[in-house]
């Protein structure tokens, strides 16, 4: 979808229209449950917090005043990520919760393995770095926007993500230089 | 938008020397690569409509607040400039002062009044009568003081209250 026609349907959902709504969910529902998804690892949490996410858009949109799109619903679902995070659980349980309720399931497909195997390597990374993994992988940030969004040197973003990138190779059993 | 390859490169050369900004270059790009061929799960259509049926219940309860709100900052406005019209229109007569006078010795002059002075007058006779009363019940009591005094010295010279 083109920037304009984007533009056009935020301002039909800042107008609180129904349809609008649905069309926004069609586009960005996929990518948002694959965001909290890879975060969570949990298929359930990923659901409530996508319904979380469309739901208080309705009050947020009024608030969205140009830009990247993407950058900025991408960062209200990091936080509130963050605040299932905080609410929930506390982040080191979740991450052996995460590793402990993906069991290999042989009978799946090779892909599925895979999966299953990507999913448990970004469990053991530090939530930190998983959450700059993801937000650059789903909502397209460039380093100097992740930087910006987290008001840091775009230096110690780029070495964050390069190491958290390489981890992950190392773990999913990627040869690594 | 993420970074094109080359501008990747162009941004971490200023971070490290040619070669290993070359090196982190391409450890990004294979991850990348790693992510994008593992694609995470789709939501299902199912969740999508719960979803879409959640958005459309909250947009329709924040219209019905809104409109809520309209009508009732419509019916204050309303109120204020009904109640302003009102005001305006039914001032209150205020009689001259000849006229006033000759009201307040209307009033007074009113023989229908003479009763009601004289019920005045009988029911403050009952008050001060009663209050005269009030006056010689206390004298005759007065040995009451004296048998408080003595119960009073019981309780401090004796211990029959500690059981």
């Amino acid at each position: 979808m083109d920037s304009e026609t984007l533009n056009i349907l935020i301002d039909r959902c800042k107008s609180g229209q129904a349809g609008a709504f649905d069309a926004l969910i069609d586009l960005y529902g996929n990518r948002c449950f694959g965001f909290f998804y890879r975060l969570s690892g949990n298929r359930e949490i990923a659901e409530d917090l996508l319904s979380e996410l469309f739901v208080k858009l309705i009050t947020k949109m009024g608030s969205f005043d140009g830009g990247s799109f993407d950058h900025w619903l991408f960062t209200i679902a990091g936080n509130l990520f963050k605040d299932h995070l905080r609410s929930r659980y506390r982040q080191q349980k979740l991450i052996e919760a995460r590793a402990r309720e993906i069991p290999p399931e042989p009978d799946k497909e090779r892909s599925d393995e895979r999966s299953d195997h990507l999913q448990q390597a970004l469990g053991r990374l530090d939530p930190e770095t998983s959450e700059l993994i993801m937000m650059r992988f789903y909502a397209d940030l460039s380093f100097k926007e992740l930087a910006e969004k987290r008001n840091e040197p775009i230096g110690t973003t780029l070495c964050k993500i390069h190491r958290g990138l390489k981890k992950l190779r190392e773990l999913m059993n990627v040869p690594v230089r | 938008m993420k970074e094109t390859s080359e501008q990747l490169n162009t941004l971490l050369e200023q971070f490290a020397d040619k070669q290993t900004a070359g090196q982190m270059s391409e450890d990004i790009r294979q991850a990348d690569q790693l992510l994008t061929s593992i694609p995470a799960p789709t939501v299902s259509l199912q969740t999508l409509r719960s979803i879409k049926s959640q958005v459309h219940g909250h947009l329709a309860a924040k219209l019905r607040l809104r409109t809520r709100a309209w009508l009732a900052s419509a019916a204050g406005i309303a109120l204020i400039v009904g109640g302003t019209f009102f005001v305006r229109t039914h001032q209150p007569v205020i009689p001259t002062e000849s006229v006033q006078i000759a009201l307040a010795s209307a009033i007074w002059d009113d023989d229908s009044l003479g009763p009601l002075q004289y019920q005045v007058e009988s029911i403050a006779g009952q008050v001060e009568s009663l209050n005269g009363q009030s006056e010689v019940w206390f004298e005759e009591d007065a040995g009451l003081g004296a048998e408080i005094d003595d119960l009073q010295t019981i309780a401090l010279t004796t211990d029959f209250w500690k059981g």
